[in-house]
């Protein structure tokens, strides 16, 4: 698992390099814009080195395996339909979407039976209209809707 | 008498109705945020940083401190009950306090955090307004080299503190530094790493990035484990602590109030190192060491004083250097700048309503907590009865609503669910958050007062070494990093870790 995470890391500060070689470097006496995350990019890379090559038998950082749980595809599924939420708030707005989306999670993560889980949603909803849209002037996204 | 003409000043701000009200509503969403397991006083600060906007700096500031010094006192009511920290902080009262529990003796047990809180809170708060007049005169000598050895030895000492591999801290602390100067370059005007994107040309949003790290993935990682806690069926009486409780505790409360304020005023201390500490301490004062462990409450009392003291200590350099010593102050300085108040040397006497009302409002504060905590430890037990998995749904929708309502962008909230998700891999691959959210805010001052000051020694760098106090600075960061290469001074380290 280091290791994946230290390759992860390196093309994280390559990454940096790349993108940040249009950026004037400048001077130490005027440093530019590119000169900090290129050192920053260069210690990245560094680190990462620590992760990839083991040093014989004692490691550096300790050996990690990463273990799923059974309720990995729950979560899974709830990360999904927090980006579903994104992708249907603009259109639907933050009413409809954050009905369905509570509606989900209070059947799928709190294992509410849906009679319960409607209305709840519903109130949730409401509450947080209440106390951000009207109580705190926010604006919350309205859909095609209108609400 | 100047010191009395600025209590006054700060109680005139702390005693207004408002800033009562947001005091108030601060410590209690700060002791429920450390009884619910699952959301740190990181989230929580940073989740409220949007309601904040509609509130007058000074109310903002002491709502957030309240939620930061109250959620130090509610993390121990779930160590003591239920054996689960409800805050980092509150690690160590597990050892004693729950076998107090176990032997019928929560009350006492609880009873005694709510006045080691209230002593070490309000002695730490006296020491804050000695220190920080005296910080800030002292800041007036600093200059940009003295700013960015300070902020380097802030990171190195906070990354070497945290748990787990060092390495992976550094990184961690690298991969913050980047992801906070995303966005237009303020001396050049240039964009850095936008992808070509309007989005990120303002940066990475604080609050998007620290409620995806801390909220979403929190959320996302206890989803995984979902565990229905089990509370310690005790019936709590006698919440006031007996004659004997308060002559073996007040030792403990005495070194704890001033172990906490200084070691929360050193850069990368905080709660967590004072909690540690004391308890270390209290063991190898006592004459009875090996009962520590079993339900003794002086390993109850100095933890939990010092915690509560060592966040009166860490306020200290944020409004005095403008320096944050910890992630919870770092979240501090992000909402202190997003009201265009500049923490530093000038903000006793720019913003002097502000400095002493945030000071003063602590003491008031600490008596909310007292109040809150004494006769309302049956409401926190039953809050403590609702499942997790219940408020699992509420916690994400804050989130989500959070994230928007800071600039009403859509973007913000794929940005928080992207940290959301890039956090719990973190946390599943042995990275810590925590130096990822303080580099990311300390980054920019960092880099900035490291080009200022290459541009006035024009490139000589023997200018963070000639000033002498960068150089003991940046010398003591250096001696931070030289550790793991002593095998002695590690293994020092790393008993003394041992013993905590």
């Amino acid at each position: 698992m280091n290791r994946i995470s230290g390759f992860v890391i390196l093309l994280l500060g390559m990454g940096i390099l790349w993108q940040g070689k249009t950026l004037k470097m400048g001077t130490f006496k005027t440093p530019g814009p590119g000169l900090f995350p290129f050192i920053l990019a260069t210690i990245l890379i560094i680190l990462s080195l620590f992760l990839i090559i083991p040093k014989g038998k004692k490691e550096c950082v300790e050996k990690l395996s990463l273990s799923w749980s059974k309720n990995v595809k729950q979560l899974v599924l709830v990360y999904v339909f927090l980006l579903a939420y994104f992708f249907f708030l603009q259109s639907l707005g933050f009413m409809t979407a954050g009905f369905l989306l509570m509606t989900f999670l209070f059947t799928s993560i709190s294992s509410l039976r849906w009679y319960i889980a409607v209305p709840s949603a519903f109130i949730s909803i409401g509450a947080s209209y209440l106390i951000f849209e009207v109580l705190l002037k926010s604006y919350l996204p309205k859909g095609v809707l209108g609400f | 008498m100047e010191i009395f003409h600025n209590i006054y000043t700060g109680f005139s701000v702390a005693f207004l109705p408002s800033n009562l009200f947001f005091c108030l509503l601060g410590v209690f969403f700060g002791t429920l945020v450390g009884v619910l397991p699952g959301l740190g006083s990181p989230a929580a600060i940073a989740l409220l940083l949007p309601v904040t906007f509609y509130m007058t700096p000074e109310s903002a500031l002491i709502m957030l401190a309240g939620i930061y010094y109250g959620a130090q006192y509610g993390g121990s009511i779930t160590s003591i009950l239920i054996n689960i920290p409800g805050e980092a902080t509150s690690v160590v009262t597990c050892l004693d306090g729950y076998q107090m529990a176990r032997k019928g003796r929560a009350g006492p047990a609880l009873g005694i955090c709510a006045f080691g809180s209230f002593i070490g809170g309000t002695l730490s708060v006296l020491g804050l307004m000695l220190a920080g007049p005296f910080l800030a005169r002292f800041a007036l000598r600093f200059g940009h080299p003295e700013y960015f050895a300070l902020t380097l030895l802030a990171t190195v000492a906070l990354t070497f503190l945290a748990k787990g591999s060092k390495i992976k801290s550094f990184i961690s602390a690298i991969v913050g530094f980047f992801v906070g100067i995303i966005g237009m370059d303020y001396i050049s005007g240039v964009p850095r790493f936008t992808l070509g994107t309007t989005t990120l040309l303002k940066g990475m949003g604080l609050v998007p990035v620290a409620v995806g790290l801390f909220g979403i993935a929190e959320v996302l990682s206890n989803i995984e484990n979902l565990i229905d806690r089990d509370i310690f069926k005790t019936k709590i009486k006698g919440l006031l602590p007996t004659r004997t409780d308060w002559r073996e505790s007040i030792g403990p409360i005495t070194r704890g109030s001033l172990l906490g304020f200084l070691l929360g005023i050193l850069p990368g201390g905080g709660a967590i190192v004072a909690s540690f500490t004391s308890y270390a301490i209290e063991k190898r004062v006592s004459k009875h060491p090996e009962k520590f462990g079993t339900g003794m409450i002086a390993g109850v009392a100095g933890p939990e004083t010092a915690n509560n003291a060592a966040t009166g200590g860490a306020m200290a350099p944020l409004l005095s250097l403008g320096i944050p010593t910890n992630p919870v102050m770092a979240l501090m300085l992000g909402a202190m700048m997003i009201h265009g108040i500049k923490p530093g040397p000038f903000l006793i006497t720019e913003h002097a309503g502000t400095f002493w009302g945030v000071i003063t409002s602590m003491y008031v504060g600490n008596i909310f907590l007292l109040i809150l905590n004494v006769p309302l430890i049956g409401l926190w037990v039953k809050i403590l009865k609702v499942p997790y998995r219940i408020l699992v749904p509420i916690i994400l929708l804050f989130c989500l609503i959070g994230a928007y309502s800071i600039e009403n962008d859509f973007y913000d909230v794929l940005i928080m669910l992207g940290w959301g998700g890039i956090g719990y891999l973190m946390r599943k691959s042995g990275f810590e958050p925590i130096p990822l959210i303080f580099a990311m805010i300390i980054g920019p001052i960092m880099e900035d007062n490291f080009r200022q000051a290459l541009l006035t020694s024009r490139g000589d760098f023997s200018i963070f070494l000639t000033h002498p106090i960068s150089a003991v600075l940046i010398g003591v960061s250096f001696l931070i990093l030289l550790i793991p290469l002593f095998p002695n001074v590690r293994e020092k380290v790393s008993s003394f870790k041992g013993e905590l």
